[in-house]
């Protein structure tokens, strides 16, 4: 309590005795073990590039998806070879891209 | 090192260790882990393994959210606050001001005095309720002002004065009732 808030009272003496009373704890190695558990400090500029990086991804994926559906619709219509080879293309390429890339974590 | 001296030093360090500077930031585990953990042995009834556990975790939220922390407050008080919420996280019984207003039974106790002052006061703290019990670890035996418990703990300030009031007139009410007044 700072010395603003001191008042000549035995009992906040008595208190502050008890209750600080004792050494701090040794290191004993504690330090080391938060050191040792620390993950790498992320900088802004790399989150907010990895903020970018997933919101292109999204749109990416969601444009894919867009397309193929467009170029594949139309069922019991005859498709054009370009078409069906197109569609097929987004879907691979749309699968590729819901795969986990680690350059999207930030 | 006068105290300016070691409050400069620590702003350095702070700030150094907001900048991603791993040593500085051991320098500062280095010099508030025998207060952090010691606090927290005492917030956890002498569990130190349970203590060094949330004491860890609060300076690795400490390590994450100090590039958005702007000294107004003192570190010390600012690693309180995230022990706390780590603490609250693992126990989120933990007494909010709501309940600490309305908890003011404390905890019923059939001891009989004892000859160590020091006995019975420790004795005496057990009867407190758990909202009473952390507002005196904070402003005793932390040495943290009424604002700066305040903060840690999230309560108003008003709420804080009360509970320390209550807690102390709870204490001596037991302190009479069983020997010469302290």
């Amino acid at each position: 309590m700072n010395t603003s808030e001191l008042h000549l009272d035995p009992l906040d003496t008595q208190l502050r005795q008890l209750l600080q009373g004792g050494d701090e704890l040794a290191d004993a190695g504690f330090s080391l073990r938060v050191m040792a558990a620390l993950p790498p400090r992320v900088s802004a500029a790399r989150r907010r590039r990895a903020r970018w990086l997933r919101r292109a991804h999204w749109l990416a994926m969601s444009l894919a998806g867009s397309g193929a559906a467009a170029l594949l619709a139309g069922a019991g219509a005859p498709q054009d070879p370009a078409h069906v080879i197109g569609g097929l293309v987004l879907i691979g390429l749309l699968i590729l891209w819901t795969l986990p890339s680690r350059w999207l974590r930030p | 090192m006068s105290s300016a001296d070691a409050a400069a030093e620590e702003a350095r360090l702070v700030a150094r260790a907001a900048a991603g500077d791993r040593a500085a930031f051991a320098a500062l585990v280095q010099g508030h882990q025998g207060y952090l953990r010691k606090l927290l042995g005492r917030i956890c009834r002498g569990d130190q393994g349970r203590a060094d556990d949330l004491a860890q975790e609060a300076f690795l939220r400490a390590w994450r959210a100090l590039p958005g922390f702007r000294g107004e407050a003192r570190f010390r008080t600012w690693l309180t606050r995230l022990a706390y919420s780590a603490l609250s996280a693992e126990r989120p019984a933990l007494p909010t001001h709501e309940a600490a207003d309305e908890a003011d039974e404390g905890v019923a106790s059939d001891f009989a005095p004892g000859t160590d002052w020091r006995l019975d006061l420790d004795r005496a703290l057990a009867t407190l309720s758990e909202a009473q019990r952390h507002v005196l670890l904070l402003c005793y035996g932390a040495d943290l002002s009424h604002a700066e418990a305040a903060q840690v703990l999230g309560w108003p300030l008003g709420t804080v004065k009360t509970q320390v009031l209550r807690a102390k007139a709870r204490l001596r009410d037991h302190l009479q009732a069983w020997g010469p007044q302290p």
